[in-house]
């Protein structure tokens, strides 16, 4: 994926301002930078959620600027929040079920009838979502509401869910954020597996540095809207603009 | 008499369910209180004259013809009335919906004039007596063609692809959006389904009675059936059609045909200010 110049203004405030980079393929690309520096906004303008003002968003040869976001989904990446959007009323397996279903391609006509090729799709959709969930290590849920699990594994669900539209690029808006240290952890673990097992490619949001250093192998740091620096993480680690951004000067 | 009227009730009632599912699908996926379902309900009716009459189509024929008419006007009032007005206060919504039914009644006067017609699709006549209770034909298979819809309904609802998009819109319309689930044909499937159950229920109103404008003031008895049944539970939508029903045969039987009204939203204020969430509906807790 790739991001040219992009930026998004909300009236005179600049969100982003010509941020350019590109996240490589089979890798994990972190984006750190103080409060307010305009990652959420990032990922909105990467995933459809909002039209960027100017510039330029290409995945896999795609020009995916300004697409809706069950358009950029398509393409084949995926996306989990800040705050959860799971759906409280179905259960943990319907969840990660509805991300294999995004696109509600099949008829009307065909989902009603349950014709054959429908009634495969489904039995092949549930036992596809059962694997997940047993890759998640969350097989025994898989009838619970998501309010009966902890706040690490309902991310974990999302996650699911993400997996289960087979993305190839999966979009971390803080999944780290609001957990213990064990379940950072198992959530490093799970992204590493994830990386392994289907060769995923991950743009992260996150706060926590040290998961950061551990993850990724790339980062780029934005500050008021602005990229201002773009490395592995060692190299940003000892950058003084970095260390200036975060401690003030 | 009393198992006459439970019989009765209990066979109407189940048209009125039909109805009722009708709404509580475009409720609960869409969130729009459909005040034009009982219009929509008068338009099935005009639909099988239609079929029937100006088009002289055999019965196959009609039933096809209306279930795929009145689909696409499902999805016509989603996408012309209702997308452009989503995220709209509650009260917009509810005048679109008024004014969709004054339009719809206005059009079916234009084009086939205020009077009552007959409508006679040529299914089974008569009576038959059964125990100490005489039913007869066409409300038994009014009764039987009402379930039968009912059941695929819960079926598509309960284990189709796009049943569970609808739930999973139902539940939360932000979390679909944000999974990248395309809630706008979510929602069009919605009120296609919820137009066609409508229009079949008229079919059947339209028989036991004629077809007229006035079939609105009984489809609007989904009203009441979903507000008792709650507005959120699609087997309460059913359980709420058939007491209407019941309640409907057993007042006029006993009191007056005019006591149905009062026996019917009684129950209606009742609980909405004892259990407003309605008799089968989950109490919406207060966000945290």
């Amino acid at each position: 994926m790739e991001i040219d110049a992009l930026s998004m203004r909300f009236g005179g405030l600049v969100a982003l301002d010509a941020v350019s980079f590109k996240a490589v393929e089979g890798a994990v690309t972190a984006v750190i930078g103080p409060n307010g520096a305009g990652k959420t906004t990032l990922l909105n303008c990467i995933s459809g959620m909002y039209r960027p003002t100017s510039g330029q968003v290409s995945f896999d040869g795609h020009n995916v600027t300004g697409a809706r976001p069950e358009r950029v989904a398509r393409f084949g990446m995926a996306r989990t929040f800040q705050n959860l959007a799971l759906f409280a009323g179905l259960s943990v397996l319907d969840n990660i079920k509805v991300g294999a279903y995004r696109h509600g391609q099949s008829g009307l006509l065909e989902g009603a009838l349950r014709f054959g090729r429908a009634r495969r799709e489904e039995a092949e959709t549930d036992a596809a979502a059962r694997e997940v969930l047993d890759f998640l290590e969350l097989g025994d849920a898989a009838t619970m509401l998501p309010a009966g699990l902890s706040y690490g594994q309902q991310k974990q669900v999302e996650f699911g869910r993400a997996l289960m539209q087979r993305a190839r690029l999966i979009l971390l808006d803080e999944p780290m954020a609001g957990m213990s240290a064990p379940e950072k952890s198992r959530m490093v673990g799970l992204i590493r597996r994830t990386r392994e097992r289907f060769g995923t490619s991950f743009l992260l949001v996150e706060h926590d540095i040290p998961v950061i250093m551990e993850l990724s192998d790339h980062v780029v740091v934005l500050d008021f809207g602005r990229k201002i620096a773009d490395a592995p993480p060692r190299e940003v680690q000892a950058d003084p603009v970095v260390i200036a951004a975060y401690l003030g000067d | 008499m009393l198992m006459q009227f439970l019989a009765s009730g209990f066979m109407l009632g189940s048209v009125y369910g039909l109805v009722a599912l009708g709404f509580a699908a475009i409720y609960k996926a869409t969130r729009v209180f459909n005040f034009a379902q009982g219009m929509l309900m008068a338009t099935g009716a005009y639909l099988a004259v239609t079929g029937s009459v100006v088009l002289g189509l055999p019965l196959v024929g009609t039933i096809a013809f209306v279930v795929v008419a009145a689909g696409t006007l499902g999805v016509v009032i989603q996408w012309l009335l209702i997308r452009p007005l989503a995220g709209r206060p509650l009260l917009a919504m509810v005048m679109i919906t008024i004014a969709l039914s004054i339009i719809l009644r206005a059009l079916i006067v234009i084009i086939f004039g205020g009077g009552a017609q007959t409508l006679r699709l040529g299914l089974p006549e008569g009576s038959f007596v059964l125990g100490s209770v005489r039913i007869s034909a066409i409300h038994a298979t009014a009764a039987g063609v009402s379930w039968l819809c009912m059941a695929l309904f819960m079926v598509f609802f309960r284990f189709s692809k796009a049943g569970l998009l609808m739930r999973a819109t139902a539940d939360s319309h932000e979390a679909a959006v944000l999974s990248g689930v395309n809630v706008n044909r979510i929602n069009a499937t919605a009120w296609a389904l919820g137009t066609i159950l409508a229009a079949i229920g008229g079919v059947f109103l339209g028989q036991l009675q004629v077809a007229s404008v006035e079939l609105e003031n009984i489809g609007l008895l989904a009203l009441p059936a979903v507000v008792i049944g709650g507005l959120q539970s699609i087997p309460g939508a059913i359980i709420g059609g058939l007491l209407v029903g019941l309640i409907e045969q057993l007042s006029s039987g006993y009191i007056s045909p005019k006591a149905r009204d009062i026996f019917v939203y009684v129950p209606l204020l009742i609980i909405l200010l004892v259990r407003p969430w309605g008799l089968f509906g989950e109490r919406e807790l207060g966000r945290v």
